[in-house]
């Protein structure tokens, strides 16, 4: 038995021992689960990939006069103001007004909120644009401008719903011809499925019940440090379970947060969906401690052991039947091919294996370089 | 291929064909309404008879681009999910399965546009084999 303090006081004198989750599934394999809690202080995970419920909140700092805005764009994107004069939210999923959306056919939704998000990580300027209705305090009643991040007076990204924990695969079983959906293109007669999950690197498949994850976790999140501030929305930690404990489908959920001007573009991409929206990719890392050889047998999760429902999207899914056609693993969707009711179905990844690695990789060097302790939950979620 | 429309209507690559002894196999042919015929084809022969089919194709009029042409995969943009391999029909995108890396084998890609859809990231862009097609990009 470890505690989180005791693994702080470790990083600190530079003895802990980091790994990333890839190598951890081998010390395990090599040394069972006891003798590697015993050795390894922490697994590092990630996940990189399309999280929808994201976006930025925002403060420009006032303008002279001032305003207060009642509407606001920013690159053309509409972001929310209903919040104090000069607060916006800038959701990941927004469009410009003017984009045809699917009016003539599947959209390419080329900027969107994501993209603006993007934009200021990268350090380009953004075009603010924003009127006030006009009160005595707040005179101003139109106010156009450019912006880069570091004009921002703060700026924290707040993810109400990401890292999903397991997710469904999507096939287009039922329906006559292709359809767009968020998770891709997909053919009929279920000629190819997506999925969209980091599998065995995931955070919350390395901690099922979530023992080492709650409000108050330190994380990596964007290329920069977060926090998880909750339950994310639609969390459902109640999902039928296999024999090892990992849930067969999407269950828990994280709402995130942190502050954007740390992080980097790498690991937050503005996405173009075609004939669904934009949105933005993120990248999270979570630490997980191995107090105990419990937490060492979790963190040595393998894709086998990982099973994801398929679902149809040409009818169950936008019908809300809560059908599933069967249930398959992930290394068999990493392999490339599923069979599907006797059928072999092409897979389609939508989560980088790659760009989780990386994430793996460098929240063990923020550790081990002592630029990031753990911090354990204060509070649990609700599972 | 391209064909500028007073080429169309003349069977030119079945007299490159048998001039120069060179299979010629048509993955793909369209006419555009303003009459400009495009084709996608395999060129298989001695590297002189390739030579000779392709200049005289160019003496009649015709565009002739190489597979080099087709897509532009942008490495800096690409986030290496792997979604334009999970639907390419030909695996001219593939992902390493040790490195989970895409790279992208131009000489297989038969310039169908279904990775320009398929790709979320502006990582894929179209070449010059479909510069002014309206609708693929």
């Amino acid at each position: 038995m470890k505690t989180i303090e005791e693994i702080n006081g470790r990083i600190r004198e530079g003895r802990a021992v980091v790994v990333t989750a890839s190598e951890m599934k081998l010390i395990v394999e090599r040394e069972g689960p006891r003798a590697s809690a015993e050795r390894v202080d922490v697994v590092t995970t990630g996940t990189f990939a399309p999280m929808c419920s994201s976006g930025l909140l925002l403060n420009t700092g006032h303008s002279s006069p001032r305003i207060r805005y009642s509407r606001a764009w920013l690159n053309g994107v509409p972001a929310y103001a209903g919040l104090a004069a000069v607060d916006l939210f800038l959701g990941a999923t927004a469009l410009p007004e003017e984009d045809p959306r699917n009016a003539a056919g599947p959209g390419r939704f080329r900027y969107g909120g994501g993209h603006v998000i993007e934009d200021l990580v990268r350090g380009r300027e953004v075009r603010l644009r924003a009127e006030g209705y006009g009160t005595d305090c707040y005179p101003l009643r139109e106010l156009v401008r450019t912006t880069t991040l570091d004009g921002l007076r703060s700026a924290t990204l707040l993810n109400p719903r990401n890292c999903y924990q397991n997710y469904a695969v999507a096939v287009n079983l039922r329906g006559a011809r292709p359809i767009h959906t968020y998770m891709g293109t997909l053919m009929p007669g279920a000629a190819n499925a997506s999925f969209c999950s980091a599998g065995e690197l995931s955070p919350l498949l390395n901690d099922p019940f979530l023992r080492t994850i709650g409000v108050g976790t330190r994380i990596f999140l964007g290329g920069g440090t977060g926090v998880v501030i909750g339950a994310g929305t639609q969390h459902s930690p109640g999902v039928e379970r296999n024999a090892r404990g990992l849930p067969i489908g999407g269950a828990a959920t994280l709402a995130v947060s942190g502050d954007l001007k740390r992080m980097a573009p790498e690991f937050l991409r503005g996405v173009s969906v075609t004939g669904y929206g934009a949105s933005l990719a993120v990248g999270i890392g979570i630490p997980i401690p191995v107090l105990d050889e419990e937490m060492a047998f979790r963190t040595a999760v393998r894709d086998v052991d990982i099973q994801a429902p398929v679902v149809d999207y040409s009818e169950d899914y936008p019908g809300g039947t809560g059908e599933v056609l069967g249930h398959v693993d992930y290394a068999a969707l990493r392999s490339g091919s599923i069979t599907l009711a006797g059928r072999t179905v092409r897979t389609v990844p939508l989560s980088s294996v790659r760009a989780a690695a990386r994430i793996c990789a460098g929240l063990r060097r923020m550790i081990v370089e002592d630029r990031m302790t753990l911090a354990g939950p204060v509070e649990p979620l609700p599972g | 291929m391209e064909f500028p429309p007073e080429s169309v209507g003349k069977p030119l690559v079945s007299r490159a064909a048998r001039s120069f002894d060179v299979e010629i196999n048509i993955l793909r042919a369209e006419i555009s309404p303003s009459e400009v015929g495009r084709m996608l084809a395999v060129l298989e022969g001695s590297q002189a008879g390739i030579e000779a089919a392709v200049d005289f194709l160019r003496a009649g009029g015709v565009r002739v681009l190489p597979p080099e042409g087709s897509l532009v995969h942008d490495g800096d943009l690409c986030v290496h999910c792997g979604a334009c391999a999970g639907q390419c029909p030909t695996g001219a995108f593939s992902m390493d399965p040790e490195s989970f890396e895409v790279g992208l084998d131009l000489s297989a890609c038969i310039a169908c546009g279904i990775c320009l859809e398929a790709c979320s990231y502006g990582a894929v862009r179209p070449g010059a084999v479909f510069a002014g097609k309206g609708g693929a990009e």
